[in-house]
């Protein structure tokens, strides 16, 4: 578990809110990181995001998480709208895979790689509703909130993104069709 | 078919394992605590919950209308000064004055770059100038981007140029590394790892030559592709006393290929070895950074790129003389590639002045502050050590430490584990020789008393 704390330091930051960074902010840089896909604009992301949800602490406090995610989503539509503007950036997977230590786990069902690669493609409103609900485990209201919607946009964008991943998967070329079956006893 | 029950469970496994090794960065709560204790800046920027209805509207579309207008004036009464940018390397002579555009990136010491550590650093920079004197510079910026503006409307010469990279872009981070324990063979393997057995690579980069001692090209250095492709080789291993903080992206062309053509117009003034592999760019921190900073025509597919994970730095080898900052595009430029476990950062010395040797050459003095003084005793002591226990087996082979600033070794001296088995206690100064001028050893001494950059700089951009 990485530090969090700054260590020596006589921080001035309300003691509820550093709690709610000891115990949130790693489920929040992982969302981060799986909304964009870049562990450096993650971290950045984070940084902004918790010093935006600090600064209103006294409106937060309620629900720290709820906030942090909104300002979070708020900051990836940012980063959205500007790489819009800029070259298109290069994923790094397809250059650094070769130097990349191969993992040896055999996964007879489902190909985690194969999901991955999936979300990757979904549309950023259905990876958004997918990383909240299923990865950051917000409620549906919770995730409404978040992404400045309603309780029954956020299922529609559910189902279909599901839909679709469902789509992605069976005619992902390195995904052969059986492992979108199930084995007995696979799990 | 899977129910969506299960397809979600799958999906959440999924995410849970694609993200497992994302961490916080360290020190997370205190750069938030700096950046909302930052400066009338941060507030400036502070981020506040917009204006609804026809207020919102009007305040966002207010302040862009204004700003074209603004623009329009400025083109058609004054006109639009070219903001084409050209590369490093690149470096072009204006009538009308040149900015050096730095983007900051992260260091071990400042692992996310804020408002906060990039005042710090632009308040550095500005008191080099004061201090060293650097006529016509002046340093501002602009979210994580620093402006170096040299020079006026009516002259901005090289050496102003020059001068102005060496005093303000310059990093300035002096590190003490253990020689033999870090030093790594093509084999991947240490040097204090083989020489016991008496390899023969081994002993070459621990004990050098008449002709080429420790640390300098020929006692086992590298070409730079060897270097870094040892180096790529090397698995991540993160670690508080590593120097530098990220991976490090590296292109490179392959021999007689067009794109090494295109390098060897670009990166004017050096020959090309038509049957090696010719350096593109970096080191950068991502693909996009290298993709930028490419040579004009080249695109990132024709290039081979290799990658060195945190753990592993590349070293140019000890220079004749410091007149030059070392430039990664030099072909005859030689490398060592060391494990990244610094014993002495440069935060631990004090007193940094020029002086001068019995010789009355040139070099840079120093003492260590209480704690930097115990780690270098340590650092010796266990050199010393290594010493006497290859003395023991009939090996009289000196170990050595190695001084490095920014990506240069400066020297590589002994210890002499009969005279200090011990270590060396840092109650004198103790000395940086080297082929230093007086004027660059003043600007050591000087770089290292006002401290280093808390942040590393890379050059993006060089406009007119």
């Amino acid at each position: 578990m990485a530090d969090v704390h700054g260590t020596g330091r006589n921080l001035q930051l309300d003691p509820s809110f550093e709690e709610f960074v000891s115990s949130g902010s790693a489920r929040l840089l992982r969302s981060a990181y799986l909304l964009i896909g870049d562990r450096g604009h993650a971290e950045d992301l984070l940084q902004v995001a918790l010093v935006r949800t600090a600064r209103h602490w006294e409106q937060a406090r309620d629900a720290p998480a709820a906030y942090a995610y909104r300002v979070l989503i708020n900051l990836v539509h940012d980063r959205h709208r500007h790489l819009a503007r800029r070259v298109v950036e290069q994923p790094l997977d397809r250059h650094v895979a070769a130097t990349r230590p191969v993992v040896d786990h055999v996964e007879p069902v489902i190909d985690h790689d194969a999901i991955i690669r999936a979300v990757k493609l979904l549309a950023p409103r259905q990876r958004e509703v997918v990383v909240l609900r299923f990865y950051a485990d917000l409620s549906v209201a919770e995730t409404a909130d978040a992404i400045g919607s309603s309780p029954g946009s956020v299922k529609t964008h559910t189902s279909r993104a599901l839909a679709r991943l469902r789509e992605l998967l069976a005619n992902d070329p390195e995904t052969p069709n059986r492992r979108m079956t199930e084995v007995p006893g696979a799990d | 078919m899977l129910t969506d029950e299960q397809l979600i469970q799958r999906l959440q496994a999924a995410l849970e394992r694609e993200s497992a090794a994302i961490v916080p960065p360290p020190r997370l709560l205190a750069s938030i605590d700096e950046e909302l204790r930052g400066s009338p800046v941060a507030e400036r920027h502070r981020w506040r919950a917009p204006p609804r209805g026809f207020r919102r509207r009007l305040a966002y579309f207010a302040p862009v209308v204004a700003a074209l207008v603004a623009v329009a004036v400025v083109a058609v009464f004054i006109g639009v000064p070219s903001r084409k940018p050209v590369a490093p390397g690149a470096k072009r002579v204006a009538r009308g004055g040149v900015t050096l555009v730095y983007r900051a990136e992260p260091t071990a010491q400042a692992p996310i770059v804020n408002r906060a550590a990039v005042a710090s650093a632009v308040s550095l920079m500005r008191r080099r100038i004061a201090e060293l004197g650097a006529a016509g510079v002046a340093v501002t910026s602009g979210g994580t981007k620093i402006f170096v503006h040299v020079g006026s409307r009516t002259s901005t010469s090289q050496e102003q140029l020059n001068r102005a990279e060496q005093l303000v872009g310059t990093t300035a981070r002096l590190e003490f590394y253990d020689w033999e324990a870090n030093a790594l063979t093509p084999s991947g393997k240490s040097v204090a790892w083989l020489e016991g057995a008496q390899n023969g690579t081994a002993l070459a980069i621990s004990q050098g030559s008449t002709a080429a001692p420790p640390g300098s090209p020929g006692a086992g250095s590298m070409p730079l592709y060897q270097a870094v492709m040892l180096a790529s080789e090397q698995p991540y291993q993160a670690s508080e006393d590593n120097a530098g903080f990220g991976s490090e992206y590296f292109a490179f062309g392959a021999p007689g290929s067009g794109a090494c053509a295109a390098a060897a117009t670009y990166y004017r003034g050096f020959l090309l070895d038509p049957h090696a592999h010719c350096y593109l760019a970096g080191p950068q921190d991502n693909l996009s950074g290298l993709s930028s900073a490419l040579p004009p025509r080249v695109n990132l597919s024709e290039a081979q790129v290799l990658v060195v994970k945190r753990g592993t730095v590349v070293l140019e080898a000890v220079p004749q003389s410091f007149t030059h900052a070392p430039e990664w595009s030099d072909p005859t430029s030689q490398f060592f590639v060391l494990r990244d476990h610094v014993s002495l950062f440069g935060n631990e010395i004090t007193h940094p002045r020029q002086g001068t040797d019995a010789s009355g050459s040139p070099d840079v003095t120093f003492g260590f502050t209480q704690e930097g003084a115990t780690a270098f005793q340590n650092l010796t002591a266990e050199i010393a050590h290594r010493g006497a226990v290859l003395g023991g087996f009939g090996h009289q082979y000196n170990q050595h430490f190695a001084v490095a600033l920014d990506t240069q070794l400066i020297t590589v001296p002994y210890i002499n584990y009969k005279q200090y088995p011990d270590g060396i206690t840092a109650n004198n100064h103790a000395v940086l020789p080297g082929g230093f001028t007086i004027s660059t050893a003043r600007d050591l001494a000087a770089q290292l008393r006002l401290g280093s950059l808390p942040i590393n700089l890379k050059l993006i951009a060089v406009k007119r």
